[in-house]
């Protein structure tokens, strides 16, 4: 079977009819997956495609929280489905699949960082320097910026454990498992995360309070 | 030492404090994000959020609210990078492709191969009819009355099956 662009990824209601699975707007149960990766193991793009279309953004955000580069992010999310596509059965657990998709982004863009700057492989952990502060009165989206490039400035496994925990609704077992750490780690990590979150941008945290209660 | 909060029944022990700042730290705020054993041990304070510590739940709940301000700027998708992608899985073999059947048998040895394979169904079926397993056939096309004896009784009537006394 080849797969055509003028169906549209998200055309998935046969298969998930075929195996008496509900298909509803933003289903991410285990059995719909299930179903996709049998389909897609048998070489059907069609099925791959579902799983694509489910996931797809999910895996980008996870990349994209690792690399500054939303071209970088790309390569990474495409390289990690290409891996699923070549060996649909590396995944045993169809309920895990969401957790080997999150791994194997993370891990490879950890790899991009460490082939692009050897020089700071090991420094991925480093405090990275503050924020300033911005003049005058500060506006929603200058807000919204900064933190995001506070985020940005995180040590990885900080800003990856907080991306999966608070920003995916990943369960703190579900994030050790896929950062290969322990359930205390994860936490440590999420405890420093917002510690040094705060540290960043303590020079405008004033303001960015502010802001804030101006949105409620 | 045990301080009981006011309003909600709550008592609250230096370990239950100790680790309520940790939740708040790490998780943050909103007990909906707690780990499901804190959220439990802790559901007094779930329905009565006010008894939480107040300058950790303060903090925790502006960290909150600037990661829900960084999370709706998040990094948007490049267009067209979901056909990209399926554009590449398309030129892609799989692992389980890469395993190639053997050819069809044609000719003479197909013919000869069809063949014997026949003659070992018809002898594997006189033998079969002639023997025990002749007999187990036979037993099996009797015992289908016992069968039709049972679906009488489950599409029977159920006020018929009482009068009758079976049940």
């Amino acid at each position: 079977m080849t797969w055509s662009l003028a169906r549209p990824l998200w055309d998935m209601a046969g298969y998930a009819e075929t195996a008496g699975v509900q298909r509803a707007a933003g289903d991410i149960s285990p059995a719909a997956d299930a179903v996709l990766l049998a389909r897609a193991s048998e070489g059907d793009e069609q099925a791959f495609a579902g799983l694509v279309d489910r996931h797809y953004g999910f895996v980008f955000r996870v990349a994209a929280r690792v690399l500054s580069e939303a071209a970088d992010a790309e390569d990474v999310t495409q390289e990690a489905f290409v891996r699923l596509w070549r060996d649909p059965g590396a995944i045993d657990n169809p309920a895990a699949l969401k957790g080997w998709l999150a791994r194997m982004a993370r891990n490879l863009a950890i790899d991009r960082i460490r082939r692009a700057k050897p020089s700071t492989a090991d420094g991925l952990d480093e405090v990275p320097d503050g924020a300033t502060a911005p003049d005058g009165p500060m506006r929603h989206a200058q807000a919204a910026g900064m933190v995001a490039a506070a985020l940005a400035q995180l040590p990885e496994r900080q800003r990856t454990a907080l991306q999966l925990t608070y920003f995916e609704g990943f369960g703190n077992q579900q994030t050790a498992e896929v950062m290969q750490v322990s359930v205390e780690a994860v936490e440590s990590l999420l405890s420093r995360a917002r510690r040094t979150l705060r540290e960043i941008l303590s020079p405008a945290w004033g303001d960015l309070i502010e802001e804030l209660d101006q949105l409620k | 030492m045990t301080n009981p909060a006011p309003h909600s029944g709550v008592t609250l022990s230096a370990a239950d404090r100790q680790r309520l700042d940790q939740l708040l730290q790490a998780y943050g705020r909103n007990p909906l994000r707690w780990p499901d054993a804190d959220r439990q041990r802790f559901a007094g304070l779930v329905r009565a959020p006010h008894q939480l510590p107040a300058e950790a739940a303060a903090q925790a709940d502006q960290v909150d609210r600037l990661l829900d301000l960084a999370g709706a700027a998040a990094m948007p998708e490049p267009s067209a990078a979901r056909a990209r992608l399926m554009q590449r899985v398309a030129a892609e073999p799989q692992l389980a492709s890469d395993v190639t059947a053997p050819p069809p048998l044609g000719g003479l040895r197909g013919l000869l191969a069809a063949g014997m394979l026949a003659a070992s169904i018809a002898i594997g079926a006189f033998v079969g009819l002639d023997t025990s397993a002749g007999e187990m056939l036979a037993g099996s096309l009797s015992a289908s009355s016992g069968t039709d004896e049972v679906l009488d009784l489950v599409l029977a009537d159920p006020a018929e099956l009482d009068e009758g006394g079976v049940l």
